[in-house]
């Protein structure tokens, strides 16, 4: 399903448009070009004829100088009110936020500096670039509560191209401010901000160890003897490559290994090595053994239960990345460079770990995966399902939805893809106006056991229409499948239903390529399964067990 | 050495890079005989911009040569050089002479 899209622009933004239309990679996008020099009639006239096809996202990208009168000033040297100048963003940021009562989603690159505007070595502050970072900053601040408005960087895009960014020629025959390129490298952020916000951005990333994470062999060169840090340079791009790692990792990207080696030497020399930045407890987990690379993805990936389609496969050995690139095409497998003082470099111009929200979840993620580590081990001590079960000290909160846990309810929404019912995405402001209606209830659900807190992991919500009470969603995260977390979910819902004097709970399955956990769940639980992926439960029936 | 083909293959780059941008029914074709500017009107103003700025750094890139396919003269002449691939080529080389 293509997003529909409407550019908003002060310039011809038709390239814009060609890339984003071309791209046939996911997700898909549709986009149309409101009419030129029409910024303000658009956004603030909500019958204005741009409005007549429904959209799904708008970019409004502009020239400053031709939205904010006062910065006009600021390129003639002329003297200027900051404070006017300021208000003035004020009003154009209130003017895209009208956009919100057309789109769920919109998209505002920065202001940049004209390209034909000098500074002429002015002082700080009456430079027309200096004025641009306040009237971006501004821009920004009025969007900070706004979670359906993402800032792009502009600048980032120019920078990229050097002097090379901008054609004096395109911007005098076609008022195309910008070389093409600029144009494709925008199209690509836009699609990559839409795969983040609806959870597919990847979420591991796997790594080789000899010549990966440090230089040389471990196992021929020992511990002493490999390249890390020090006054090598080499030595020194590879701990700026594993702090790279570390800084993904913080931002919640899970670190994994795969290495053929001798696990007790590769884990010695992470543990041991003083210029190491990468510790053991930075891995959610790690397959070292001489084993087939390809298929130690696939175990590892198992154990974190995580889908192939999320997977960075990073390995300094081309042979090794053709493998794992051959035989799990899912798996994404950059090419690597073999210099490794580019190492840093080229982890950093990956743009597919991009996230718009970091939460407290996120940055606890590994951590979350060592302590599922540690109830595995029990698992395997225990025995059976039960006895493991009742040996975690599983506790389990249900809180209603409040506005207290409604940013990592919508990224659970949004990033969940498994164990979820519906898969509906939506932003908060939808969320909001969902369940502000008497008959629809949504439940949030933190797990927590004897080895951590897994934090907010599960969300349930219905709606009660002629005494049916349907499950809109179920949504669980896949760190904390499998512990009755699932069936705790249920009785909820039924125990509601029950007191709402509803006679029956319908969960309605609709099928995706990831989804199937959940398909599966509903077929095990006591709903009874209809021909059309569509599970009842009357309520004269016993209720659910569940584990307390 | 420069040759026609030389340039040929600099306008069939740039060419490239504007299909990216391009509908699949708008897409450019690299003939010699593919008509890119008429009366008909092959591709549209915006396209022939980009064309021209795209197939400028082509050369620029590919013989460190800079020239200028746009101006007042081949804008309005007659036989316009942008008629098709064959005649573009052919202005170019004579730029570059």
């Amino acid at each position: 399903m293509s997003r529909q899209t409407l550019l908003i622009s002060n310039f011809t933004i038709d390239v814009l448009s060609g890339y984003l239309n071309n791209d046939a990679s996911s997700p898909q996008i549709h986009s149309k070009v409101a009419g030129f020099e029409q910024v303000m009639p658009v956004l603030l006239d909500s019958h204005h004829p741009s409005w007549k096809e429904s959209y799904d996202c708008v970019v409004v990208w502009t020239q400053p100088e031709n939205v904010i009168v006062a910065f006009q000033d600021v390129i003639r040297l002329k003297s200027n009110s900051i404070d006017q100048l300021l208000n003035e963003v004020d009003q154009f940021a209130r003017a895209i936020l009208q956009a919100k009562t057309h789109v769920s989603r919109i998209f505002v690159p920065t202001w940049v500096a004209p390209y034909y505007r000098r500074d002429y070595q002015l002082n700080e502050g009456a430079k027309a670039s200096d004025v641009i970072v306040q009237m971006n900053a501004r821009l920004a601040l009025n969007f900070k509560n706004e979670s359906n408005v993402h800032i792009l960087d502009t600048q980032k895009w120019l920078d990229a191209f050097g002097a090379n960014a901008y054609s004096e020629k395109l911007w005098e025959l076609g008022k195309i401010p910008f070389a093409q390129q600029v144009f494709k490298l925008a199209a690509l952020d836009i699609k990559q901000v839409l795969n983040a916000l609806e959870g597919q951005s990847k979420k591991l990333i796997i790594v080789d160890l000899d010549d990966t994470l440090w230089g040389g062999i471990v196992g021929d060169d020992g511990v002493e003897g490999i390249i890390l840090g020090g006054q090598d340079p080499v030595g020194q791009a590879l701990v700026a490559f594993q702090k790279a790692l570390k800084e993904l990792k913080n931002k919640g990207i899970l670190l994994g290994v795969v290495s053929k080696n001798d696990e007790s030497v590769a884990l010695n020399a992470i543990k041991s090595h003083p210029e190491m930045i990468l510790t053991v407890d930075d891995f959610a987990a790690w397959r070292i053994n001489w084993n087939d690379k390809a298929q130690n993805v696939v175990d590892l990936v198992n154990e974190l239960n995580i889908g192939l389609d999320s997977v960075v496969y990073i390995d300094d050995n081309p042979a090794e990345r053709v493998r794992v690139k051959e035989s799990l095409h899912d798996v994404l497998v950059p090419d690597w460079p073999s210099d490794k003082t580019l190492y840093a470099k080229q982890l950093q111009s990956m743009n597919c770990f991009d996230s718009v929200s970091l939460s407290e979840e996120d940055a606890k993620r590994t951590q979350m995966y060592i302590e599922e580590r540690g109830r595995q081990q029990a698992k395997i001590e225990v025995g059976s399902l039960e006895q493991w079960l009742d040996s975690l000290d599983l506790k389990i909160d249900t809180e209603e939805f409040d506005e207290s846990n409604v940013d990592r309810v919508v990224q659970l929404l949004n990033k969940t893809n498994q164990m979820n019912l519906t898969t509906r995405r939506m932003t908060k402001d939808e969320l909001s106006k969902w369940i502000d209606q008497d008959n629809r209830k949504l439940w949030t659900m933190r797990v927590s056991d004897r080895f951590g807190d897994s934090g907010l992991t599960g969300i349930v919500s219905v709606e009660i229409n002629n005494g049916v009470c349907s499950i809109v969603d179920f949504v669980l995260s896949c760190r904390v499948f499998g512990r009755k977390i699932e069936e705790t979910m249920l009785k909820t819902v039924v125990d509601y239903a029950q007191l709402a004097n509803a006679k029956e709970v319908k969960a309605k399955y609709i099928p995706t390529a990831k989804n199937k956990p959940c398909l599966q769940f509903f077929e095990s639980s006591s709903f009874n399964k209809n021909s059309d992926n569509v599970f009842i439960r009357a309520l004269t029936q016993e209720k659910i067990l569940t584990h307390d | 050495m420069i040759t026609q083909d030389n340039i040929q293959e600099s306008i069939y780059q740039a060419i490239d890079a504007i299909n990216e941008t391009l509908p699949a029914d708008k897409q450019i074709t690299k003939t010699e005989e593919t008509v890119l500017f008429d009366a008909s009107g092959a591709i549209d103003s915006l396209e022939l911009t980009l064309l021209i700025v795209a197939i400028e750094q082509k050369i620029e890139q590919n013989f460190s040569a800079r020239i200028v396919l746009a101006d007042e003269t081949t804008m309005s002449a007659e036989h316009s050089p942008f008629r098709t691939i064959k005649d573009l080529t052919a202005h170019i080389a004579q730029l570059m002479e």
